[in-house]
């Protein structure tokens, strides 16, 4: 049983190629760039070499997602996309090519299977995980805002939800003084949620965990501890340092 | 005689020799000329003709060795036990000398015949010892006989009187003739093996030692609870303390060197190891009380017994913290930064004479002290708020450093500010510390109010002995910018004749460098210079930038004053004051009065700066005014009236109040940018140096560089986000618990 589901995430992949190429070599090798851009044009904003918010809302139409899916983030994630709500020319062109698809049809093939490779393999969720920060930043920004992090936190784990998430949110959202997320603190939540499970017991503050972590768990300490009341708690979370949003 | 070989009677010679030896043995008269023959014949039957006799030489003088000491147990024992001990004693003194002797008169046989059969020194060492089937010298073959055949048997009744004789110098009712008898007993069990090179001591310890140990914790353990039934603490450690005391010198008197040490281990376990918690339960009554013998005691006592002493010393510790945490939040009144240096050195100063002349200088004791210090001195009371000491101490240095000291002699000042290092080491938050200290300093020496320049100066060579060059470095700075300065003004004055400038006044600058001195550029507020003015301060410009070119000169108005000569009143009178006041005034020299809004053109000041000091001029009386409020219409006029008994004087300045909680807090957060700068620089220096540390190898090395405070882990850690984040470092690739240094 293990070892099936393991491989399984790849021999789908493999056996729809063969099928495909069974099915007409042609329809494979022939991904054209030209249906691609045409597909492109028929979205991009008229005044821009770019699809903006109206016609990725459109795209999303199409494909039969709404635009706040994971599955939009994934296909975000295929593409490379720079910034929300915006595409390029040549992201999408790129990323087309890479998906080896040139319709809305195919991408609507193509989702589900990433999905569910998402799903199964940690390293691909990881470029996922981390891919999702930088998509979450405005221009010019290097912090993502608490309210934008929690948004992409919920989204993200879509799959791969970790047991410690939603009292992890429940902290943010407490928590108004904290008010961006750096790069490190996402990229290294991973790491603290695989490890940890949903037993904070195990958390060793002399570990090289980012601050934030610290106050967290000793928030959800002092929650479980019936002497001390949720109010000092607060009180001590919100006399620690606030995580600058500029610099 | 010959010494060539020759063929022996040995029977003749060996009844001679028997006769000869007996007389050895017993210390009988054995004249010279004996001697010398059985010496001769000793050799004559060793070196023997056709074969050597020594062997058997050997055997027989064993076999007679073995008859004179059954013989003499047999005297020995003839009195039975009434007299065993003095008789053991006395055959024992004969023997062992007489052994001695019959040892030289066997020389030849010794040297040459059984040392050639030895054994080497390694391989009795390291080797197995074998010694029953080798043959000894005479010596040891007679000590060994001894043991087996004295010793061996009687052992049980020796060691029986022997515990006896001592229980009853214990219990103090000794027959002292007998002492030396215990004595010579006990040392013959040590002698007796004592040419041997390996675990002489073992028959001393297996038939004497260990029982006496046993006998002997048998004996206290009684006495323990007898006397812990009949006296009381106090009065149970006196009389431990004489009893270790007696027993000391009784091993002394009797026993081998090497058993004082066990039987005290012996005693203390019984004294003091298993009434451990009596004693300790004792303990907090006299620490509270503060019983000096009684502490005295309990010290010697616990200090025998490993850890036991921990309870004592966490005891002062507490005693110590309590009772000044209690002095330091019971003060109340005037100058509380005296108050309270004084009385925490009061209580250092008391509590170290304590701990030098009851605990013997304990270091364990000594650093109880210190954390009780450290603690009271760095307490707060609301963990929301800073601890006020760092600015206590700064505010005791001030006072006692300005010109207002009140009837003190320099020495005293001086013996102060040295005592009040003792505090300030004990300050955690010395960079806390040093930022008060040096807005005090600057005050000090912008408003020329030290008492002398020289005890300054030695205050922060004190500091900087205490904490280092990087912490005093700045108030250096600011000490020798106010000594250069008087070399400067000297060159203007100097430069301003040679240029043959007039500036029409008198005027001095102090030069200061902008980084050393706490004196924020946001200060500088908006002023038109009086015209007066202007002249002198060109001038200095331009000599200044001509001199030094490159350098910025901006002008901290608001902290310089200057005089003022009336001439327009009854007498004239010399006024100083700050020089925005000086600035009002001028004006009126070519009018006698002004309306508000007129001054604050001419002058520029902000609000609150004009009317904070047109107020003072207001209230000094040197200016009328129509009206109580003041608006922009108000006129101002000088009061023709004026009049002062003084004729010389300085007006109030115009200080802005400073809410002291707020300045503590804005100190407080100066102080943490600080840290989190240094400390990013502290990582940054690290991880260049090392080039990839693990995240606690990191932590480490960082609080080991913080001298001047005491950084939280939660503060590195977050200077260690705020660098990633800046990408100065970076957490390597395959590990979430190592950075490495981004070039």
């Amino acid at each position: 049983g293990s070892i099936r589901s393991t491989f399984y995430p790849r021999i789908p992949v493999i056996s729809r190629n063969n099928t495909l190429s069974n099915d007409g070599l042609k329809k494979e090798k022939t991904v054209s760039e030209a249906k691609i851009n045409n597909l492109f044009d028929s979205y991009r904003d008229p005044a821009e070499e770019q699809i903006l918010t109206e016609g990725i809302e459109r795209l999303c139409s199409d494909l039969h997602l709404s635009p706040d899916e994971f599955k939009v983030l994934v296909l975000a994630w295929k593409l490379d996309a720079q910034q929300m709500c915006r595409f390029t020319r040549e992201e999408f062109v790129n990323g087309l090519k890479s998906l080896h698809t040139d319709s809305i049809r195919g991408i609507q093939v193509k989702l589900p299977e990433i999905v569910n490779i998402l799903a199964q393999d940690a390293e691909q969720f990881k470029s996922l995980y981390r891919f999702t920060f930088k998509f979450g930043l405005d221009a010019n920004q290097r912090i993502l805002p608490s309210d934008m992090a929690i948004c992409l936190w919920k989204l993200v784990f879509t799959v791969r939800e970790p047991p410690i998430l939603s009292r992890w949110l429940t902290f943010l959202e407490c928590h108004p003084h904290i008010r961006g997320i750096p790069r490190d603190t996402w990229n290294m939540f991973l790491n603290f949620a695989e490890s940890i499970g949903n037993d904070l017991s195990t958390y060793d503050d002399t570990e090289a965990w980012p601050s934030i972590f610290d106050d967290f768990v000793e928030f959800e300490n002092d929650k479980t501890n019936q002497n001390v009341s949720i109010i000092n708690a607060k009180d001590s979370v919100c006399n620690s340092d606030m995580i600058p949003m500029t610099e | 005689m010959s010494l060539k070989p020759k063929r022996v009677n040995f029977q003749e010679i060996w009844e001679n020799l028997e006769d000869t030896m007996k007389g050895v043995i017993t210390l009988g008269k054995v004249p010279r000329n004996i001697w010398n023959d059985r010496f001769s014949d000793i050799y004559a039957l060793c070196v023997a003709y056709p074969e050597p006799l020594a062997d058997k030489l050997y055997d027989e003088t064993k076999s007679f060795l073995d008859n004179h000491v059954k013989s003499l147990r047999d005297d020995v024992c003839a009195e039975g036990e009434q007299g065993l001990l003095k008789n053991y004693h006395q055959a024992w003194s004969e023997y062992s000398q007489g052994i001695n002797y019959l040892h030289r008169l066997f020389l030849y046989l010794n040297q040459q015949h059984i040392n050639k059969s030895r054994l080497s020194d390694a391989e009795i060492i390291y080797g197995n010892i074998g010694e029953n089937q080798e043959q000894m010298e005479i010596g040891e073959l007679g000590l060994d006989i001894w043991k087996r055949k004295m010793i061996e048997p009687l052992k049980e009744k020796l060691l029986k009187l022997l515990l006896n004789g001592i229980h009853l110098d214990r219990i103090h009712n000794a027959q002292q003739d007998l002492n030396a008898v215990i004595r010579g007993v006990i040392d013959s069990f040590v002698s007796v093996q004592e040419y041997k090179k390996k675990g002489n001591l073992d028959l001393y310890q297996k038939i004497f030692e260990e029982p006496f140990l046993e006998a002997t914790g048998e004996f206290y353990k009684c006495e323990a609870s007898k006397l812990l039934q009949e006296y009381t603490i106090s009065q149970y450690m006196e009389k431990v303390i004489q009893r270790l005391h007696e027993e000391s010198l009784r091993c002394k008197r009797f026993l081998h060197l090497s058993s004082e040490v066990k039987v005290r281990m012996k005693c203390e376990q019984h004294f003091v190891a298993d009434h451990l918690a009596i004693l300790h339960g004792e303990c907090a009554g006299m620490v509270k009380a503060e019983q000096r013998q009684d502490l005295k005691n309990l010290y010697l006592l616990l200090r025998s017994v490993p850890t036991a002493i921990a309870v004592l010393i966490s005891t002062v510790l507490d005693h110590i913290k309590q009772l000044s945490l209690q002095t330091v939040l019971g003060l109340r009144g005037d100058n509380i930064p005296a108050q309270f240096i004084e009385s925490m050195l009061n209580i250092h100063k008391k509590y170290k004479q304590l701990i030098a002349e009851v605990f013997e200088g304990d270091q364990n004791l000594m650093g109880a002290l210190d954390k009780a210090c450290s603690y009271v001195i760095n307490y707060r009371q609301n963990t929301n708020q800073p601890c006020r000491s760092p600015e206590l101490l700064a505010k005791y240095c001030d006072l006692l450093l300005k010109k207002s000291s009140k009837g003190m002699s320099d020495s005293e000042i001086d013996d102060r500010l040295s005592q009040s290092i003792i505090i300030f080491k004990y300050i955690d938050d010395k960079d806390v510390f040093q930022k008060f200290y040096s807005r005090m300093l600057a005050k000090r020496l912008i408003h020329q109010q030290s008492q002398s320049m020289d005890a300054e100066e030695a205050m922060i060579n004190r500091l900087k002995q205490a904490c280092g060059y990087e912490f005093t470095n700045k108030l250096h700075r600011m000490f020798t910018d106010i000594s250069v300065s008087q070399d400067l003004n000297n060159k203007f004055n100097q430069w301003l004749k040679e240029s043959n400038i007039d500036v029409g006044i008198n005027f001095s600058v102090y030069v200061l460098q902008a980084g050393a001195w706490p004196l924020g550029q946001t200060a500088v507020t908006p002023f038109t210079l009086p015209q007066q003015l202007e002249k002198s301060v060109v001038s200095f410009e331009n000599f200044y930038h001509h001199s030094f070119s490159g350098r910025k000169l901006t002008w901290l108005h608001h902290l310089c004053q200057g005089e003022l000569k009336l001439y327009y009143l009854k007498k004239p009178y010399i006024i100083t004051m700050q020089t925005f006041q000086m600035a009002i005034l001028l004006l009126f020299e070519s009018n006698d009065s002004l309306s508000c809004s007129e001054v604050q053109n001419q002058l520029q000041l902000n609000p609150e700066q004009f009317s904070r000091h047109i107020l003072s001029l207001i209230e000094c009386k040197l200016i009328n005014t129509d009206s109580e409020m003041l608006s922009d219409s108000t006129t101002l006029s000088l009061n023709m009236n004026y009049s002062n008994k003084r004729t010389r004087l300085r007006i109030q300045a115009a200080v802005q109040k400073e809410n002291p909680q707020q300045e503590l807090e804005q100190t407080v957060t100066a102080v943490d940018e600080d840290r989190k700068l240094y400390l990013q620089a502290a990582i940054v220096r690290i991880m260049k140096l090392r080039k990839i540390l693990s995240h606690n190898s990191l932590i480490h090395e960082v609080l080991c560089q913080s001298e001047s405070f005491a950084p939280t882990i939660s503060m590195i850690k977050k200077c260690i986000e705020a660098l990633i984040d800046k990408q100065y470092i970076e957490r390597t690739p395959n590990s979430t618990d190592e950075y490495s240094y981004v070039a």
